[in-house]
């Protein structure tokens, strides 16, 4: 007879994948209730404005998938727009485990894997931040699971979701080509071959549109920082998710030589893009999986200190992923933000603004104005040096020449960016000076105009 | 009981009592003591550690491991706290001289071997500070004893030792992450040479590395959060980190020394040391090479560093000095042999009991008279005023004067140290009455604590900027306390 241990087990094995998407629902709506309980409705994060700001403008399929795939709410309803993010996330999660049972994955690695991937702040952040790498992950999916299939018309229509990937990035394109290359060294169907090359045509014809190689960035980029997510970053891994990976990969160290080539690879890019710790967060999560299998099926000489490693694991995932949604859920806008731009929108509808590049795309999406300085900008390192000095000098006579020649006239200072400033120093020292004058203080936010 | 035991009480006895004869001939605590002993303090009166500082930095969050306050705060209720505190403290740093012998005895079997070690260990000059109070009183012993279990697991229940005392280590210390660090790289070197492997060591390393982690996520979370990886170096201010971690950077001391023979000279190193078949001696030495590695890499700070490689060295040295004899008796040198105990204790006594002493007769701790001062400033100052000391003696404002000080030795969690730490090296050293009235005013000074200490520290006899008319002297003698009065006030010229 079966024990009820072994019968909730059995049940949970046979239909985890309604509880992986029960928990998906969960871990993603987290944020925005936590939101909603502090009267804050807004969609999360700066860089999700971006994104959205471009898919106001009538935008094509060609010019961008992913903002074309937002612009079909043309509403701008953001109720939509959070079903939006939770279909990809939803369908990413079942494309996923389809594809893992397709090319055999143990099923206990399989569910393992799912629930640290779900529970994985990288996951949640490329989930409730609107960014293209998880529509890049969606295409993906759906192309493979379409690929693997015996039918003709599946493989043909696969051509369709691949060729779309370099419309987003080239470093996009050149991923899913290495992924397409490592299918074909399995599989040696001759259409996987036509693929490549369809995918090869369109990632030439997108070099040939001026498509950049990584789009973006939309937020400071800091790699040592963004290694781990217990050390505040919203990308990295939790201290337990990397010891679980380094036994994965010491378990499994001879058996995966192509993934630690992909794995290179994007490691090579996070340097550049600290976003593409969501890409390497796909794949490494799957060591951590067999990392945490190990403990699960090993015969440890001592029974109870296992059991209590595996909790002290599990809570340590549980804790970090608490953590990121907490942080997550605090991120800007909220609605005193948006009160102080709307000031903006009415007053001064016409200015060039200046305020760090953090509020830059907040500032672009809530009122008709134009930031100053984008993380994205081309001449982004010149124009945050100028911004630094205009934050940070004390002199008129350095200060006073970038304002004049930039024609900037409107600075915005939100409530975390003058929390980060020294009192009385800097730019909030020469506001001092007869030029200067605060149109708006409120909520901890200021506005000045500069004459 | 048998002779060799009595020789170990008796020479515990004597260790202890001769700690215990520095500790009480001295009045006064070092000065970082003083913040422990608040915490303590706390405890006693409210259960919990004062994690809301309303006194240090004028007000800030403090994150600590409680677990050494809480066996002190034990103790002060059955006696007062500062014996209960000199009391305690002595006998735990006392203790390592026992451990030291009974893990040499596990390596040795031998033991006047251990027994020399065990001297060895009694009279380490660096934990010679016999009226300090520090966390690292019970991370010693504790980190001993546990690599003592780890040692005899061949027992089911030192097992289960092991465990308790991996879990009061990780409540006690972060620097038990070098324990855990260097297990790790035992499991490590042991694979890299094919050494048999017990199970237990794995899995008992596996559990102490989560439980390490998830009790340091638990207390330091949001110094995680705030300040990433550079938690490491505590915050401290630039101009005074090579005090606390040695000079070089990372990338530095890999250049200084070369990445290549950093990485030959470790792996020569333990080559030439793996052929030893002890397994004992073999984890001892992945504990040195680890904490060496460590310290080479700027990422421990020196005080723990010596104090650990100190001890691993005492242990080492009694299988060094067992088959220096054996070596001794298959030669013609036996007649040496009977010499060795002797030179021996000789050397002991030049090496380690005398700088020993030198060194508990030289500690750091401020004077009667300071004290009085300190006591001066709890009688007659408002409970608001912010005093000014040089960074040791800050403990001893909140502690003493329970009054706010304006900077003391925990950094984390203050914003921009540097430039604070600039502010008080300015206001001992200014010529300048503007510049360092407007600092005053700036974090709400009211009185300026100038002490021996500062004189010696900042090399100063006077303060340049005092005069009559804005400092007002409210207290003369070794100590003097000066009442600044003045307003810098911005006027329209």
């Amino acid at each position: 007879m079966q024990s009820l241990n072994q019968k909730i087990l059995n049940h949970f094995k046979t239909n985890h994948l309604i509880y992986i998407i029960i928990l998906v629902i969960i871990v993603l709506s987290l944020p925005y209730a936590l939101r909603i309980i502090n009267h804050n409705t807004y969609l999360i994060g700066s860089p999700s404005y971006y994104h959205l700001n471009e898919a106001e403008k009538s935008v094509r399929i060609y010019q961008n998938p992913y903002h074309f795939f937002l612009s079909l709410n043309y509403l701008g309803n953001r109720i939509i727009y959070f079903i939006f993010q939770l279909v990809i996330a939803i369908g990413s999660l079942i494309l996923l485990a389809r594809l893992l049972k397709k090319i055999e994955l143990d099923e206990d690695i399989k569910i393992i894997y799912l629930l640290i991937l779900i529970l994985s702040p990288a996951l949640i952040y490329t989930f409730t931040i609107f960014n293209h790498y998880s529509f890049f992950i969606l295409l993906n999916l759906i192309g493979f699971n379409l690929l693997i299939t015996k039918q003709k018309w599946s493989k043909y229509l696969s051509l369709f979701f691949f060729c779309l990937i370099p419309f987003l990035d080239l470093s996009s394109g050149l991923l899913t080509i290495m992924l397409l290359v490592y299918y074909y060294y399995h599989h040696r169907e001759d259409l996987t071959k036509q693929v490549i090359a369809f995918v090869i045509i369109s990632l030439i014809l997108n070099t040939y549109l001026r498509k950049p190689f990584f789009l973006g960035p939309y937020e400071t980029q800091n790699w040592v920082w963004s290694l781990s997510s217990d050390m505040g970053s919203l990308l990295g891994f939790s201290f337990f998710t990397l010891i679980l990976i380094i036994m994965g990969i010491v378990y499994r160290s001879k058996k995966e030589v192509f993934w630690h080539l992909v794995f290179a690879l994007i490691f090579l890019f996070t340097i550049y893009r600290n976003a593409h710790w969501i890409y390497l967060n796909l794949i490494i999560t799957l060591w951590a999986a067999y990392g945490l299998n190990y403990l699960l099926k090993k015969e440890w000489k001592l029974k109870w200190i296992q059991k209590v490693t595996i909790f002290l694991v599990v809570l340590g995932l549980i804790f970090s992923s608490i953590s990121s949604i907490n942080k997550i859920s605090m991120l800007p806008p909220d609605p005193q933000i948006v009160d102080s731009l709307n000031y903006i929108k009415i007053t001064q509808p016409n200015q060039t603004i200046f305020s760090p590049p953090q509020d830059s795309y907040l500032i672009e999406y809530f009122t008709p104005n134009r930031a100053f300085v984008h993380y994205h900008d081309g001449d982004f390192s010149k124009k945050d040096e100028e911004s630094n000095l205009i934050l940070q000098s004390a002199y008129i006579e350095k200060t006073f020449p970038i304002l004049e020649a930039n024609n900037l006239s409107i600075i915005y200072l939100s409530k975390n960016v003058l929390s980060e400033m020294p009192k009385e120093q800097g730019i909030l020292f020469i506001f001092k000076n007869e030029r200067f004058k605060m149109i708006y203080d409120k909520n901890e936010t200021e506005i000045w105009r500069f004459k | 009981m048998k002779k060799e035991y009595w020789q170990l009480i008796a020479l515990f006895c004597l260790v202890l009592t001769v700690r215990l004869i520095f500790a009480f001939a001295q009045p006064n605590f070092t000065y970082e003591s003083y913040f422990h002993l608040k915490q303590v303090e706390h405890i006693t009166q409210t259960g919990l550690p004062l994690y809301e500082d309303p006194l240090s930095y004028g007000g800030r969050s403090l994150l600590f491991l409680p677990g050494y306050h809480y066996l002190i705060a034990f103790f002060d209720l059955f006696l007062p706290l500062e014996i209960a505190a000199k009391i305690i403290s002595n006998v735990l740093i006392s203790l390592i001289l026992l451990l030291v012998y009974f893990i040499s005895k596990k390596i040795t079997h031998h033991h006047y071997s251990s027994l020399f070690a065990a001297i060895f260990s009694g009279f380490l000059p660096i934990l010679w500070q016999t009226n300090s109070l520090s966390p690292y009183d019970l991370f010693l012993p504790l980190t001993l004893l546990s690599i003592y279990f780890l040692m005899s697991l061949n027992k089911k229940k030192n097992t289960y030792w092991y465990i308790g005392t991996v879990l009061l280590l990780s409540l006690t210390s972060s620097a038990t992450a070098l324990l855990i660090i260097g297990l790790l790289f035992y499991l490590l070197l042991s694979y890299i040479e094919k050494k048999k492997i017990e199970m237990e060591e794995i899995e008992l390393t596996i559990f102490s590395l989560f439980l390490f982690i998830w009790v340091q996520l638990l207390f330091f979370k949001e110094i995680l959060f705030r300040e990433g990886y550079k938690v490491i170096w505590e915050n401290i201010p630039p101009q005074i980190l090579s005090v606390y971690f040695p000079k070089t950077s990372i990338f530095q001391s890999l250049i200084l020394i070369g990445i290549v023979p950093l990485i030959l000279g470790i792996y020569t190193t333990y080559k030439s040391l793996f052929q030893e078949k002890n397994r004992n001696i073999f984890f001892l030495f992945s504990l040195a090479i680890s904490i060496i590695l460590l310290f080479t890499l700027n990422l421990v700070r020196v005080k723990i560093t010596l104090m650990f490689l100190g001890l691993i060295v005492t242990i080492i040295f009694a299988h060094f000095y067992l088959n220096a004899r054996n070596y001794l008796n298959r030669t013609k040198l036996t007649r040496l042999k009977k010499y060795s105990p002797l030179i021996l204790i000789l050397i002991i006594g030049l090496t380690s009991i005398w700088p020993s002493i030198n060194q508990a007769l030289s500690q750091d701790a401020p004077s009667t008279e300071e004290i009085a001062a300190f006591m001066w400033i709890k009688e007659y100052t408002p409970p608001d005023s912010t005093i000014l000391t040089t960074l040791e003696e800050g403990y001893l404002v909140n502690y003493v004067s329970q009054r706010k000080n304006f900077m003391d030795g925990h950094f984390y969690l203050i914003p921009d140290t540097k430039k604070r730490f600039d502010h008080l090296n300015d206001l001992y050293n200014t010529p300048y009455q503007t510049q360092a009235i407007n600092i005053l005013n700036q974090y709400h000074i009211n009185y300026i604590f100038f002490s021996p200490k500062a004189k010696e520290e900042y090399e100063i006899k006077t303060i340049g900027y005092l005069d009559e008319k804005c400092f007002k002297r409210v207290f003369d003698g070794t100590v003097k306390i000066y009442q600044s009065r003045c307003q810098l006030k911005l006027t329209n010229i």
